[in-house]
C-alpha cells in the first residue's frame, strides 16, 4: 500500500524554474492583487499599508468630503522628512558655518536650491493646511462623539507643526532668521518670570542664553531635526491610528441601508458593495467600539487596494506638486546675521505675525495669555460642544452658532496676519503695502 | 419596489464607476505633472551655464588651432584662508576661460626691432593693436558659424585680462593661482550663474526693488553721461539681493586695492608718525635713566654724609642720630623715611666695618653713575640723530610735494585718492568718523561702509533721505565722477584692511583718539591768520564751499558783468549751459577774456587742489561732457570760473555769508562757528575739527570779504531784493529760496496777503533792521558789534525794499495798525481779567511780573499746553508736534529758542495766542481760551526756555565738575538736577544744587550731601528737596 509519502521531492530544475516566485514571495507574502483575498493580504501581510483597513467606506473616497486636507498635510510632511534628510547631508549647525554652508550649498550643488526651496515652502505649506485641516474637521463636526481626544491630538500636532517651522526657521542664519527668532523668543519671554531667576526662564530654555546665538542655534537644531520630527511622527501615528479604530472617517449616519440578507456579494468586481455577511472577523466581535465590522453589515464597502490607496496617492501628488510649483520661487537667504543690525521692522515667521501683531497691543496677553487660551480653548472644544448633531456634515444647521464662531475666530487671525504681514512698518507703525516703506535695511 | 431598488443601486454602482476612473485619471495627470516639473528642474541643471561659454571656446581654439589640450568642466582655484577656515572657492574661470591667453585681447604690449619691450617715458610698457585678436580673425575668415558666436556677452566673457600698470602679461604680479578672482573683485567665487557669481551690477538691468517715487537730482544725458551712471542704481530686487557680494565694477575695484596696498602719501604720513612713536618712546627711556642717574646721585650724597659722620661722631652717636631724625615728625615724610632706611642699614654693620662698607659701596655707586651718565649722553644723541632725521618728514606735509610722488599704487588708485581728496573738500569729514581720518559725530560712521553694500553707500550719498526721512544730510547734487570717486573711497573702507598689523593699527588708532592732529586740524601760523588767500583757499577746499556760496573769488577773466549775468543766470542748468554756449559760442570767446600773465587766487586753488572747485558745479561738468573736444571743455571751465566770479564760490545750499562779516559781530562768528546752534536753532552745520587759529582767519576772511562783496551803485529794491533775501524768500517771494530747505524756520511767504497785513509795516522794517533773533534772518541794517562802518542796508534803503513789498499787496485797505490784534494792550488783558473776575496781574513793561509764577500756574499751563497746544508745537515745545509735519508755509513755532523767545515780550506772545498768526497754522485762540487760561499758557512757556535755560547752566556746572564724561553717579546727580528744575523747585534751590554739585564732585553721596550742605537758604528748604527727591524716585520707577 503505498503511503503518503507528503510532496514529492522537488528536483533541483523545478526549483530553479520556481526560483523567481519564491523569491518574489519570500518578499511580498501576498498574490497579484487582482482577486478579492489578495487586495485583503496585500493590505494586512503589508507593513507599510497595514495600517489601513482592508475595506473603507466610500464615504472616505469623496473628495468633496474632506477636500484631502489631512492626506495633503502628512504627505507635506513626509516631503518635509524627505528634503529635510537631504538638507541635513550638508549643514553644519554652527554660528560661523551655518549661513555660508547653505550659501555655497545652494548656489553649487545640483538641485540644491529645488531641496531648500521645497523645504522651505513645503513647511509653510504645512502650517497651512494644518490650519484647513483643522477647519474641515470643526465644519464637518468630526470631533464628536468618540473622536473628542483625536482633536486633542491634532491640536498638539498643530503645536507641534508650528514649533517644527518656528525651530527650523533659525538654522539659515541669516537677517530674517536670527530677527524672527529673536522676535519668537522675545514673545516667549513674555510668560511671567519664575521668582528667583535673573533672566526670564521661559526665554533661557528656549534659547539656551539670553540671546540668539550659538547655544540656541544648536538647540534649535536638534529640536528641528530629531526631536520635535520625533514626537510629531509618533503622535501622527496616534492620530491615524485613532481614526482607524474610529471606524475611518467620520460620517453622517447612512439613512438607506439594504437588507443584508438581500444585497448579494459580488466578488472580484472592484464595484463591491459587500454587505452580505452580517459578521466577518470573530475577533472584533468581542471588542466593543466602532469598528466598521461588529454589527454592522459592510455595505458600501470597499476595498482599500485600491481605492483608499489610489486617492492617498492623489493626495500625495497634489502636495508635491504644490511645492515644486512653489519651488520656483527661490527661498530667501537674507545677510549674514548680524546682532547688532536689527531690521526695523524685525518680523517674526508669516504665521506668528498674528501674535506679534496682538503683541504689540499688549505684551502679555497678546503673546502669552491670549495664544495660551487659544490653545486651551481649541482643545476642549470637544467638550464644550453638547450638541449631539452634525457628524460628518458639512456646516450642519444646528450647529450655526460654532460654525459662526469658528469662522469668526479663524478670520480674525487671518486678518491679524494680514495687517501683521502687509501692513506694517518701521516701529510696527501702520503703513499702506503700495506706498513706499523707508523702513528697509 | 425591488426595481428600484435595484435602480438606485445601479446608479450608485454608476457613480462609482465614474468616479473611480475620475480618480485614476487625476492620479495619471498628476503623475505626470510631477514628472514635467520635476524634469524642469532636471533640465535646468543638465545644461549649465558656463558650457555655453567653454563650448564656444573650444570652436574658437580650433579656429585658431591651438595646440594647448582644453578640458571642458567646472574649473576652480582654492585660496587657502589665513584663519584656517575652509579655503576660499574661485569658480570664475569655469567661463572666462580665456583669461590668460592674448589672442583674447584686442592690444598687446610693443616690442621694438631687438624683439624688447618698448617702455614709454613713465615706465609703462607700450600696447599696440593685437594683430592675432580672435575676433577680428573671425571677421576676416567670414565663416557665418563663427560670426554668429561674436555676441557681446561672449567677447565679454571670452576676454583676456587687461594689463594694468607696468605688467607685461596677464597677473604677472598678482598670480591667478594664488589670489583668484574674489579676493580682487568680489563677487560670489561659488556661483555658476552669472547672477549669482557677480551680483546684480552690470548695465543696471537687474531686477529692482520697488521703491516708489524716486527724484531725479541730476540731469540725465544718456549719450554722454559715464558708465558709472548706470550701475548701482537701485537696490535690488529681493531674489538678487543677498545672493553674492556685489562685483565692484569701473574704478570702484581700486576700493579692493586700498585694502591691501598704500599710497605713497599715506606710507609716508605713516613712517613719520611711526618716527614719532618711536621718539616718543625712547624720550620716556631717557626719562627712566636719568631718574635712575638722579637716585644714584642721591645715594652717593648720603652715603658721603654717612661717611663723614662716623669720622666726626663715631658709630653709636650717628646711629643715635638717625634713629632721632627718623622719628622727627617735623620733617617731611620723604625724609625720615630716607633717615630710616639708613639707619636700618648701619644697624646691620659694626662699628668696624661701617667705614669700609660704606668705602666699598662709593667707589661701586660712582662707577654705575659713570656708566648711566655715558648712557645718557648716548641715548640724548641717538635720539637728536632721529629727530635731525624724521625732521625731513615735515616734507611730507607739504601737499605740493605728495601730489607728485607716484608710484605703481598710485597711478592705479587714482579714482581712490581722488574721493580721499573729496570726502575732505565736500566737508564729509566734518559729520563723519573714520577712525584715523575724521572725528565728525553727526551722521553715521564711515570706518567700515566698505562692509555695506555699493547701492546702499551709493543711494546715502545722492539721495541721503531715502533711507532715513529724518537725515539732516543735504543733497550735494555730486556729478557721476566724483560719485564714483567717493564711493570708492568709501567702499575702501573697511575691517578687512590688511595694510598695518593689528598692533600697529591700533596703536595709531589709540594715538588719533588722544588727538594726534590731522593736517588740517593744525593751528594755523600767524601770517596766515590775517591772509586772506589762505582763509579763502580754507573755505574753498576745506568743505565750508560744499554748503555756502561766498562771493569774493577772483579768477583771471575779465567780461561785461550784465551781458554774462543775463546769459548765464545763476539758477542755470546744465543743459540750459550747453544750448547758451552754443549759440553764443563767438561771442563768449571775444567777450570772455583772459587778463594777460595774471593767475587769481581760483586759479591757484584749481592747481593746487585739482578737482575740488569743478566737484561743486555738477551743472557744468553736465555740460563739459557735452562735447569732447578741447576748446569747448576750456571754454565750459573759463565759463565756470567767470561764473563763480560773479555769483560765488560754493553750493547754495546754506545762508550766503557774503556780508556776515559786515553785520555779525566776530563773536558771533566764531561762537557759530564754535557751535552753529548757538545763534542759530536747528543749524545743519556740523562744528568743523579746526584749531581756534583757523576759526579767526575764517572770521577775519569773512569780514574782509564782508566790506568787499557791498555792492555799489543806485539802489533798486527788486535787484536788492534778489540779492540778498532771494537766497531764502525765493525769487517768487513765497519763501522757496534755494537755501530754504535746511533752514528753520521756513523763510516767511512775502506773497501771502495775510501775513503781510498782519505784520505792520513798522515791523517788517525792524525784522530786517535788526534781523530776528533765533533764526537765520541777519540784521541787514546793522553792523556788527565791535566794527565800524555802514550797514549793508542804510535805512533810507530798508524802506524802500519794504514799500516795494508792500506795493504787490492787494486790497491795501485795511491798515495793519487798525487790526485788534495789534491794539491789544496790556490793559486789555487787566480788562479781560476783570470781567472774568480773576485775580489781576501786574504787568512789567509788557512782560507778567515775577510774583505770578506760581507752581499752579505754571501746572495749569503746562496742562493747557499739552491738550491744545502740543499737537503742533510739540509736548515740549519744540515745534515738533505730529502736525508739524503736514505744514508747509509755515512750521509751528519752536518755543524752547531761546534767541527768539527773548526777544519777544509777554504781550506779544498774549496777541499771538488770542489772534492768533494769520497766514500760518495758528488759528486764534480768543475764542476758546479766558484771559488767564493764555496767561497761564505765556507764564508756561516762559518756564519752557527758563527750564532749557537752566539745563544749559546746569550742563556747563557738570561740564566745569567733571568733563564731558559722565558715569553713573554723574548721571544721577544730572537727572536729580534735572528734577528739582522741572518740579519747579525755585531758583534759589536750583542754584544752590548746583554749587552743590560743583562741590561735591563725585565722591559724596547724595544724602551726605544733603545733610552736610548748611547754608541758611538750604536748611529752609531741605524738607521741600527731600521730598522732592522722593517724588523724582516715584517718577523714575
Amino acid at each position: 500500500m503505498e503511503s503518503f509519502k507528503g510532496k514529492p521531492r522537488e528536483s533541483w530544475g523545478q526549483y530553479l524554474l520556481n526560483l523567481p516566485s519564491l523569491f518574489v514571495r519570500s518578499i511580498f507574502r501576498h498574490g497579484y492583487p487582482n482577486n478579492d483575498v489578495d487586495r485583503s493580504e496585500i493590505v494586512f501581510k503589508n507593513f507599510f499599508l497595514h495600517f489601513h483597513p482592508v475595506k473603507c467606506h466610500k464615504h472616505s473616497l469623496d473628495p468633496f468630503y474632506t477636500l484631502g486636507l489631512g492626506t495633503i498635510t502628512t504627505s507635506l510632511f513626509l516631503i518635509l522628512v524627505v528634503t529635510g534628510i537631504i538638507l541635513m547631508f550638508y549643514y553644519i549647525p554652527a554660528e560661523d558655518r551655518a549661513y555660508d554652508i547653505m550659501k555655497d550649498w545652494q548656489d553649487t550643488t545640483p538641485f540644491a536650491m529645488m531641496y531648500r526651496n521645497m523645504h522651505r515652502w513645503g513647511a509653510h505649506m504645512m502650517v497651512l493646511f494644518v490650519f484647513l485641516h483643522m477647519s474641515r474637521v470643526f465644519y464637518t463636526g468630526s470631533y464628536k462623539g468618540m473622536r473628542r481626544f483625536n482633536w486633542v491630538i491634532g491640536v498638539t500636532l498643530m503645536v507641534l507643526t508650528l514649533l517644527l517651522s518656528f525651530t527650523g526657521y533659525l538654522l539659515p542664519w541669516d537677517q530674517l532668521a536670527f530677527w524672527a527668532i529673536t522676535v519668537g523668543s522675545n514673545i516667549a519671554g513674555y510668560v511671567p518670570n519664575l521668582p528667583g531667576f535673573d533672566y526670564n526662564i521661559n526665554k533661557v530654555m528656549l534659547l539656551a542664553s539670553t540671546s540668539v546665538g550659538q547655544d540656541a542655534l544648536i538647540r534649535f537644531y536638534v529640536l528641528h531635526v530629531a526631536f520635535l520630527p520625533l514626537i510629531t511622527g509618533i503622535l501622527i501615528g496616534v492620530h491615524f491610528w485613532r481614526i482607524r479604530k474610529d471606524g475611518g472617517l467620520s460620517m453622517a449616519p447612512e439613512k438607506y441601508r439594504p437588507d443584508p440578507y438581500r444585497v448579494v456579494q459580488r466578488s472580484d468586481t472592484k464595484e463591491s458593495f459587500a454587505p452580505g455577511v452580517r459578521r466577518t472577523y470573530g475577533l472584533m466581535e468581542l471588542v466593543r467600539g466602532t469598528s466598521p465590522t461588529v454589527d454592522v453589515g459592510p455595505y458600501n464597502y470597499v476595498f482599500t487596494w485600491p481605492h483608499l490607496l489610489r486617492a492617498e496617492l492623489v493626495g500625495f501628488l497634489f502636495s508635491l506638486i504644490l511645492v515644486l510649483v512653489l519651488s520656483f520661487i527661490d527661498a530667501p537667504l537674507e545677510e549674514p546675521a548680524n546682532p547688532s543690525k536689527p531690521p526695523n521692522p524685525s518680523k517674526a515667521p508669516w504665521y506668528f505675525l498674528g501674535l506679534q501683531e496682538m503683541v504689540s497691543y499688549d505684551a502679555f496677553w497678546g503673546g502669552v495669555g491670549l495664544p495660551g487660551l487659544i490653545v486651551v480653548g481649541l482643545m476642549l472644544i470637544p467638550y464644550l460642544d453638547r450638541n449631539p448633531h452634525g457628524e460628518g456634515i458639512w456646516f450642519h444647521r444646528s450647529r450655526y452658532v460654532a460654525v459662526f464662531l469658528w469662522t469668526t475666530f479663524m478670520t480674525w487671525q487671518a486678518i491679524l496676519i494680514i495687517i501683521g504681514t502687509y501692513f506694517r512698518g518701521a516701529n510696527w507703525g501702520w503703513i499702506w503695502p503700495w506706498t513706499e516703506n523707508f523702513a528697509r535695511h | 419596489m425591488d426595481l428600484a431598488l435595484d435602480g438606485e443601486f445601479c446608479t450608485a454602482l454608476m457613480n462609482r464607476l465614474s468616479f473611480g476612473t475620475t480618480y485614476q485619471w487625476v492620479l495619471i495627470g498628476f503623475g505626470l505633472l510631477a514628472t514635467l516639473l520635476f524634469g524642469v528642474f532636471f533640465y535646468r541643471e543638465l545644461f549649465p551655464e558656463y558650457r555655453i561659454y567653454q563650448n564656444d571656446f573650444v570652436v574658437l581654439e580650433k579656429f585658431r588651432s591651438a595646440s594647448s589640450p582644453f578640458k571642458e568642466g567646472v574649473k576652480q582655484i582654492l585660496i587657502e584662508r589665513e584663519d584656517k577656515g575652509p579655503s576660499v572657492v574661485d569658480r570664475c574661470i569655469s567661463c572666462h576661460v580665456a583669461l590668460q591667453i592674448e589672442a583674447y585681447s584686442p592690444t598687446r604690449i610693443e616690442k621694438d626691432l631687438n624683439g624688447n619691450i618698448v617702455y614709454d617715458p613713465f615706465g609703462v610698457p607700450v600696447q599696440e593693436v593685437n594683430p592675432d585678436y580672435i575676433w577680428k580673425k573671425v571677421e576676416e575668415s567670414g565663416d557665418p558659424d563663427l560670426l554668429a558666436l561674436k555676441t557681446p556677452n561672449i567677447v565679454k566673457v571670452l576676454s583676456m585680462h587687461p594689463l594694468m600698470g607696468r605688467e607685461t602679461r596677464p597677473f604677472e604680479y598678482h598670480p591667478i593661482e594664488e589670489y583668484g578672482c574674489t579676493s580682487c573683485h568680489g563677487g560670489n567665487g561659488n556661483g555658476l550663474v552669472t547672477d549669482r557669481a557677480h551680483g546684480p551690477v552690470f548695465d543696471g538691468t537687474y531686477e529692482v526693488e520697488s521703491h516708489g517715487f524716486v527724484p531725479e537730482f541730476l540731469e540725465k544725458d544718456p549719450a554722454n553721461d559715464p558708465p558709472f551712471s548706470r550701475v548701482f542704481n537701485a537696490k535690488p530686487g529681493h531674489r538678487l539681493l543677498f545672493q553674492t557680494n556685489p562685483l565692484f565694477v569701473g574704478s570702484l575695484i581700486q576700493a579692493k586695492c586700498m585694502q591691501c596696498h598704500q599710497s605713497s602719501q599715506d606710507r609716508l604720513l605713516n613712517a613719520a608718525s611711526s618716527a614719532s612713536v618711536a621718539i616718543e618712546r625712547n624720550k620716556k627711556e631717557i626719562a627712566f635713566i636719568q631718574k635712575g642717574l638722579e637716585l644714584e646721585k642721591e645715594q652717593i650724597a648720603s652715603l658721603l654724609r654717612l661717611q663723614e659722620l662716623l669720622k666726626k661722631q663715631g658709630y653709636p652717636k650717628t646711629l643715635d642720630g638717625l634713629k632721632n631724625l627718623a622719628s622727627d615728625y617735623t620733617l617731611p615724610q620723604k625724609e625720615r623715611e630716607s633717615y630710616s632706611a639708613n639707619y636700618q642699614f648701619l644697624k646691620g654693620l659694626t662699628s668696624d666695618s661701617a667705614s669700609q662698607v660704606i668705602e666699598k659701596k662709593l667707589t661701586q655707586s660712582s662707577k654705575t653713575l659713570l656708566e648711566k651718565e655715558a648712557a645718557l649722553n648716548n641715548s640724548q644723541e641717538l635720539i637728536q640723530h632721529i629727530q635731525d632725521v624724521s625732521g625731513k618728514f615735515d616734507l611730507v606735509r607739504d601737499e605740493n610735494a605728495v601730489g607728485h610722488i607716484q608710484s605703481d599704487v598710485d597711478l592705479l588708485t587714482k579714482d581712490y585718492q581722488k574721493g580721499q581728496a573729496l570726502f575732505l573738500s565736500q566737508g564729509c569729514y566734518a559729520c563723519h568718523r573714520i577712525s584715523g581720518r575724521s572725528r565728525g559725530g553727526v551722521g553715521p560712521e564711515l570706518s567700515r561702509s566698505g562692509d555695506g553694500y555699493p547701492w546702499f553707500v551709493k543711494e546715502s550719498i545722492v539721495w541721503p533721505q531715502a533711507d532715513l526721512r529724518t537725515s539732516t544730510m543735504p543733497n550735494f547734487r555730486l556729478d557721476h565722477e566724483e560719485l564714483e570717486a567717493l564711493m570708492t573711497y568709501l567702499l575702501g573702507q573697511s575691517s578687512k584692511n590688511k595694510t598695518m598689523s593689528d598692533t600697529e593699527r591700533r596703536i595709531s588708532m589709540a594715538a588719533w583718539e588722544a588727538g594726534r592732529k590731522l593736517p588740517w586740524e593744525l593751528p594755523v601760523s600767524k601770517e596766515n591768520i590775517t591772509n586772506l588767500n589762505y582763509g579763502m583757499t580754507v573755505f574753498a577746499v576745506e568743505g565750508c564751499a560744499s554748503c555756502h556760496r561766498l562771493k569774493g573769488y577772483e579768477s583771471n577773466l575779465e567780461t561785461d558783468k550784465e551781458w554774462f549775468e543775463s546769459l548765464f543766470p545763476e539758477s542755470i542748468l546744465g543743459s540750459q549751459i550747453v544750448s547758451v554756449i552754443e549759440k553764443n559760442q563767438n561771442e563768449i570767446d571775444k567777450r570772455l577774456v583772459v587778463k594777460a600773465g595774471k593767475d587769481s587766487l581760483l586759479e591757484e586753488i584749481e592747481h593746487k587742489h585739482p578737482g575740488s572747485i569743478e566737484a561743486l558745479y555738477s551743472n557744468f561738468k553736465f555740460a563739459a561732457r557735452a562735447k569732447n573736444t578741447k576748446e569747448w571743455k576750456d571754454r565750459v571751465r573759463r565759463i565756470r570760473n567767470m561764473f563763480i566770479q560773479t555769483y560765488g564760490l560754493g553750493r547754495l545750499i546754506c545762508p550766503r555769508p557774503n556780508w556776515s562779516g559786515v553785520y555779525r559781530s566776530d563773536q558771533w562768528l566764531m561762537e557759530h562757528f564754535k557751535n552753529p546752534t548757538s545763534h542759530v536753532p536747528r543749524s545743519i552745520m556740523p562744528v568743523f575739527p579746526f584749531d581756534e587759529s583757523k576759526f579767526y582767519a575764517l572770521t577775519h576772511t569773512l569780514d574782509q570779504l564782508g566790506e568787499k562783496n557791498r555792492i555799489e551803485g543806485p539802489f533798486e529794491p527788486a535787484k536788492a531784493y534778489q540779492t540778498y533775501c532771494a537766497q531764502c524768500h525765493g525769487m517768487s517771494r513765497q519763501g522757496d529760496g534755494p537755501v530754504s530747505e535746511w533752514i528753520y524756520p521756513i523763510p516767511k511767504n512775502l506773497m501771502r496777503a495775510e501775513f503781510l497785513r498782519s505784520l505792520t509795516k513798522e515791523e517788517a522794517i525792524q525784522s530786517i533792521t535788526h534781523g530776528v533773533k533765533g533764526t537765520p534772518m541777519p540784521p541787514w541794517g546793522e553792523v556788527g558789534e565791535g566794527k565800524e562802518g555802514k550797514p549793508i542796508l542804510s535805512k533810507e534803503e530798508i524802506k524802500q525794499l519794504v514799500d516795494w513789498l508792500y506795493s504787490t499787496l492787494p486790497l491795501q485797505s485795511v491798515t495793519p495798525k487798525e487790526s485788534p490784534k495789534w491794539n491789544y494792550q496790556v490793559e486789555d488783558v487787566m480788562r479781560e481779567l476783570k470781567e472774568e473776575g480773576a485775580a489781576t496781574v501786574l504787568f512789567d513793561r509788557g512782560n507778567i511780573a515775577k510774583e505770578y509764577y506760581t507752581m499752579e500756574n505754571i501746572q495749569e499751563g503746562r496742562r493747557l499746553f499739552i491738550e491744545n497746544c502740543a499737537p503742533c508745537h510739540g509736548k515740549e515745545g519744540d515745534g515738533a508736534g505730529l502736525r508739524a509735519e503736514a505744514m508747509n508755509d509755515a512750521k509751528p513755532r519752536m518755543l524752547t529758542n531761546l534767541d527768539w523767545i527773548s526777544s519777544q515780550d509777554d504781550i506779544s506772545l498774549l496777541r499771538s495766542i488770542k489772534y492768533g498768526v494769520p497766514g500760518t497754522a495758528m488759528t486764534p485762540w480768543g475764542d476758546l481760551t479766558s484771559a488767564k487760561q493764555r496767561l497761564d499758557l505765556v507764564l508756561f512757556i516762559r518756564s519752557l526756555s527758563k527750564e532749557s535755560e537752566d539745563r544749559r547752566k546746569l550742563t556747563d556746572a557738570l561740564y566745569q565738575a567733571y568733563g564731558w564724561k559722565q558715569n553713573e553717579e554723574r548721571e544721577i546727580y544730572y537727572k536729580i538736577g534735572i528734577g528739582f528744575i522741572s518740579l519747579g523747585a525755585d531758583e534759589k534751590i536750583q542754584n544752590e544744587w548746583v554749587q552743590i554739585i560743583l562741590k561735591k564732585g563725585s565722591e559724596k553721596s547724595l544724602m551726605e550731601a544733603i545733610d552736610q550742605e548748611n547754608s541758611e537758604g538750604w536748611k529752609k528748604q531741605k524738607a521741600q528737596v527731600i521730598s522732592g527727591l522722593a517724588e523724582i524716585k516715584r517718577l523714575q520707577k
